[in-house]
């Protein structure tokens, strides 16, 4: 199944098998199970023109081995009908700085990129962020 | 999967377009169509010369910014702008250009070898050279173009 997430001016996809949970985003630092929690909005973490979501909001929790991640977006939604995803084209996935993106899908004839969210939490979890992200820090 | 290596330059049509104040120009049997500028969907983690992906007809392009893969300097894209759509082998993308000229009929006799002493990138992405209203047209390579833009820098 294939998650559908809007951002404040963006929208991408995900696999629902990715996400743990799905929910209002939480203050604690840690989670029920003492594992520290890195809470990012999504939007900004990929797109620095795109702001960062305000009012009501949820969270997509993605727990790791030792960490957990919290991505903050507007909205979910569950695609009834799962699009068909085309990879990127290899001059494109040769060129990311990180391989957050497995492929591309249209949605109402719109390009939309589908999101390897359990490897973005892993790399958020190293540290790892694409290089807007971590010139504005 | 890689592109080919350079294949000899044919004579043919040529679609002559313009990057900054200079004039290029591709095989017509490379090109599908010529679309006006929209803003693509960026792609999170690419580089600049890759500004994203448009839809066109239901196929999928990536957005090639044709300048940067040049080394020329950025443009904010205006009324003349126009994507390429590039087709060589299996590869396929939308090449970002300043402006489409024309169409023209090139005979072999009217194409001479690009000069040995260009830079890179002008040396590995230009085949040959014609003249156009007097003017030098740079034939660009599209295998050249798909395997330079899948190199990191």
């Amino acid at each position: 199944m294939i998650l559908l997430l809007e951002t404040t001016t963006r929208r991408y996809l995900c696999r629902q098998h990715d996400v743990d949970a799905i929910g209002a985003p939480g203050v604690a630092d840690r989670d029920e199970r003492g594992r520290p929690i890195i809470r990012r909005q999504l939007g900004p973490l990929l797109d620095p023109a795109d702001p960062p979501v305000a009012g009501r909001i949820h969270a997509l929790r993605i727990i790791l081995r030792r960490r957990t991640v919290e991505l903050v977006v507007a909205r979910v939604d569950l695609l009834v009908e799962a699009p068909v995803i085309h990879p990127l084209a290899a001059f494109v996935s040769a060129r990311l700085q990180l391989p957050w993106v497995y492929g591309v899908a249209l949605l109402a004839e719109q390009p939309v990129v589908a999101l390897d969210l359990r490897r973005l939490a892993a790399d958020l979890a190293l540290g790892l962020q694409l290089a807007h992200s971590q010139e504005a820090q | 999967m890689q592109p080919s290596s350079a294949q000899p330059v044919s004579p043919g049509e040529y679609l002559v377009f313009r990057l900054a104040a200079e004039r290029y120009a591709l095989l017509g049997s490379h090109v599908r169509e010529i679309m006006r500028w929209r803003s693509p969907t960026p792609i999170p983690g690419a580089p600049p010369l890759l500004p994203g992906i448009i839809n066109q007809r239901g196929q999928i392009l990536a957005v090639i910014d044709l300048r940067l893969l040049l080394a020329l300097p950025a443009a904010a894209p205006d009324r003349a702008t126009r994507l390429i759509w590039l087709h060589h082998e299996e590869f396929d993308a939308a090449l970002l250009v300043d402006s489409v000229d024309d169409l023209i009929a090139i005979d072999a006799t009217q194409l001479e070898p690009s000069p040995a002493n260009m830079p890179d990138p002008a040396q590995r992405l230009i085949r040959a050279i014609f003249r156009y209203h007097d003017q030098p047209v740079a034939v660009l390579d599209p295998a050249a173009i798909f395997a330079l833009a899948q190199e990191a820098t």
